[in-house]
């Protein structure tokens, strides 16, 4: 842009083309531009044609145009030069009698006209220049409009112009996609009629505080629900508000997914804790009860001591589940016959499933695996479930038991497995969804937790298998789930714990550690009656300074985890180091995850959960020292 | 004289920026009463040209050279029935009288274009026969008023 200095201000050197074909109107407009002290560099053409060449070549200010020329006339001329000028100010130059012509230009996109024989060189001057500063604004306020239109119309948020009333006057694309409607359907309409029962009065503290932020939940036309985080600002322009509206449903559903899943572990934690307690509190009773029962002296205290132990039995089962609920029960893989293990949870799944699902068993045995028993139940139950849900109008669910040997090159590493199949005939999957179906929290089911085939793939995983998923959309789903071949079913004999005495005593010393008074005592006292020494300690520190200052062998170390200052895992370092002979047998009442995240490695041998029997715990110290 | 043709400034027409010829409207005025008349405003032209002597002898000396050939091609297109024609020569001369404050010339040439406009050439003839009658007056108050404005430089 050429700029001139002129008297201390800046000014544009306008660039003008005059079309005109009367030699007369032409020298009388030259001579007024030379004239006037604004800066202004001019061209003449007399013909149109002339006229659009040049302006393909050269960027004008302003066009000085003659309606009537010699090519061309009336609003033509004026309508074939408005594209190829489109940056330029048109002023037009018209005789007396084409005034309304000359407006219609106006109205089309001239910026002024001068009625010949009627304007002398101030008046032209003074027109160029407002027709210039004009044409420059209107550019300005084009480019403004169409940067907003461009935002509006490509947001990824709903953008809404009400009413007062709350009537969309105007609405973007994703304001219809999310409210589920045509555009022209959701324009006319009032947001009241989306919005939950809550909105009216929103809308008028809107009102009455010019801006504000809230969210509520949209009612689609599809029935569906979709919350919303709204912005509103109110009066944009008079009577006129803005609303944006940007979907966070899927961010709301996570955060309701993890407040959820916050509030269950909050429950387990609690639930843990308190099965902690009442186990210890049962090992009081348990033990005592046990030496009523060791010291009957007739059988009518012996069998009241019995169905204490009975009643303790079913209190010990309760927090058990109390445990299992709040996922703090202890990992116990073990030798199982997956056969026994699916054929038992039969009766269940049927009744899980319903009446309209037809459940197929297997029939025969196969392999054993080395399992955790309610894991893979878990696994059994959560694979039905997802089943039975993806068939609603019934069908039928196959659960299928064989032996696998997996190659080199197959998806599954080479092996021998134990293969449970679990398909049905639903409503299949789609390729994405199968290929996120294991991820924590996706879940396709509006009530779902997104956890169960997590938790599936979790525990297959741990117990060192692998699963596979096989699914088409109407046509059902296969999991397959491989677990390691252990043994066959046929060389396996499970040893049951048979009726026969159980050999307790001894006379070794052992150091007893838990911060449980009434348990202590009652374990020492029933100890010495199998006529162990016993050294007794409250806590982890304690335990230390009776065995740093104990010159005698000390066999066994039975110790609580979770206590009170130096805590097991402190005491458990101290005694591998001091006395490695020192064979130990952990209790505890929170076994699980709490006793792993002390860093101890725990083997069935080596672990006795409270509460325990006093016949059990004599008997797990009889094998470690016969170890 | 042609006209400048495409491309070519305006400013290079004319060459040379005359000497501008500053007259004191107030002692002129009444100079212009033997001019006026119903049908042309010195005074108005005057005013127009603010005051400028050198423009109004160039603008004259084009009028001078073009009218005869606008006259000219006007009586033509009557002659032959041609209607644009005549609404075309019509409007360019009216164009030029309105400039020279020539109500009598405008008057007359917007009559014969509304004919040609009208496809109506009924008394063009006698229409144009005044016409040339105006024409010729105006010119001759042009000059008039010209050589009058030269001379008091």
């Amino acid at each position: 842009m050429t700029t001139l200095v002129r008297e201390g201000r800046q000014e544009k050197l306008l660039n003008i083309l005059l079309v005109e074909d009367n030699l007369i109107d032409a020298q009388m407009v030259s001579h007024f531009l030379r004239g006037s002290i604004e800066s202004f560099k001019s061209t003449y053409v007399s013909r149109l044609d002339e006229a659009l060449l040049i302006l393909q070549a050269i960027q004008f200010d302003v066009v000085l145009l003659d309606l009537n020329l010699e090519d061309s006339s009336g609003y033509a001329t004026f309508s074939r030069i408005l594209p190829a000028a489109s940056s330029a100010a048109i002023l037009v130059l018209t005789g007396s009698d084409d005034e309304n012509l000359a407006i219609r230009t106006v109205r089309e996109g001239a910026q002024d006209y001068l009625v010949k024989g009627l304007f002398d060189g101030r008046l032209l001057v003074r027109s160029i220049r407002y027709a210039f500063e004009r044409k420059q604004s209107e550019e300005a306020l084009r480019h403004s409009e169409a940067t907003v239109r461009a935002m509006f119309e490509n947001s990824l948020d709903g953008i809404v112009i009400t009413d007062d009333a709350a009537r969309c006057l105007e609405a973007n694309s994703a304001a219809a996609e999310l409210i589920g409607l045509p555009r022209e359907k959701l324009v006319t309409a009032s947001l009241f009629e989306f919005g939950d029962d809550d909105l009216e009065s929103e809308w008028q503290r809107f009102r009455g505080s010019r801006r504000g932020r809230s969210c509520f939940w949209i009612r689609r036309e599809d029935g569906t629900k979709r919350f919303v985080d709204c912005s509103f600002n109110a009066h944009i322009l008079p009577e006129r508000h803005l609303v944006v509206l940007r979907d966070v449903t899927e961010q709301q559903n996570l955060e309701e997914q993890l407040r959820q899943s916050q509030k269950m572990e909050a429950i387990g934690r609690l639930a843990g804790g308190v099965a902690h307690d009442f186990n210890n509190i049962l090992g009081i009773i348990s033990g005592y009860a046990e030496l009523m029962q060791l010291n009957a002296t007739d059988g009518a205290q012996k069998v009241r001591a019995e169905k204490v132990l009975a009643a303790i039995e079913k209190a010990a089962s309760l927090t058990k589940q109390l445990l299992a609920f709040g996922r703090r029960q202890v990992l116990s893989p073990r030798l199982l016959n997956v056969f026994d293990v699916v054929t038992d949870l039969g009766g269940m799944v049927r009744v899980m499933v319903g009446a309209e699902i037809q459940v197929t068993l297997p029939q025969e045995s196969v392999g054993m695996v080395h399992a955790d028993q309610g894991q893979l139940e878990q696994v059994v139950l959560n694979l039905a479930a997802n089943a039975r849900d993806a068939m609603p109008n019934g069908g039928v669910l196959t659960i299928k038991l064989e032996n696998y040997s997996s190659d080199i090159g197959s998806q599954i590493p080479s092996g021998d497995y134990v293969l449970l199949s679990i398909s049905d005939t639903g409503i299949g999957m789609d390729p994405d969804t199968q290929s996120r179906i294991f991820e924590p929290f996706f879940s396709t089911k509006k009530s779902g937790s997104g956890l169960g085939l997590s938790t599936v793939y979790g525990i297959v995983k741990q117990s060192g298998g692998h699963i596979t998923v096989e699914s088409q959309l109407g046509l059902g789903s296969n999991f397959n789930i491989y677990l390691p071949l252990v043994a066959t079913a046929r060389v396996y004999a499970e040893r049951i714990p048979g009726e026969q005495p159980l050999h307790m005593q001894g006379d070794e010393t052992i150091l007893l550690v838990d911060d449980e008074d009434e348990l202590r005592n009652a374990t020492v006292e029933y100890l010495e009656t199998c006529g162990y020494r016993l050294l007794k300690a409250r806590n982890g520190g304690e335990a230390i300074q009776i065995a740093d200052q104990f010159d005698g062998k000390i066999s066994v170390l039975i110790t609580d985890i979770v206590m009170p200052k130096t805590n097991g895992r402190g005491l458990l370092d101290h005694i591998r180091k001091t006395r490695p002979e020192t064979k130990v047998l952990v209790i505890s009442g929170y076994a699980d995850d709490a006793v792993i995240r002390h860093g101890i490695f725990l083997e069935s041998t080596y672990f006795l959960q409270k509460p325990f029997t006093f016949q059990l715990l004599g008997s797990k110290i009889r094998k470690l020292l016969d170890r | 004289m042609t006209k400048p043709g495409l491309k070519q400034e305006l400013h290079e027409s004319w060459p040379g920026e005359p000497d501008a010829c500053v007259v004191d409207m107030s002692d002129r005025n009444s100079k212009f009463e033997a001019l006026k008349s119903s049908t042309f405003d010195p005074a108005a032209l005057w005013a127009r040209l603010n005051g400028d002597a050198e423009l109004l002898r160039e603008l004259v000396q084009i009028f001078s050279r073009e009218h005869p050939r606008l006259l000219e091609n006007i009586r033509a297109a009557i002659e032959q029935g041609l209607y644009e024609d005549v609404k075309k020569f019509s409007h360019k001369l009216k164009g030029s009288a309105l400039q020279f404050s020539g109500s009598g010339v405008a008057n007359l040439a917007a009559s014969l274009e509304q004919m040609g406009e009208h496809r109506k050439l009924e008394g063009a003839a006698r229409v144009f026969s005044d016409l040339e009658r105006e024409v010729a007056n105006l010119a001759k108050s042009l000059h008039s008023m010209a050589e009058e404005r030269q001379a008091g430089c």
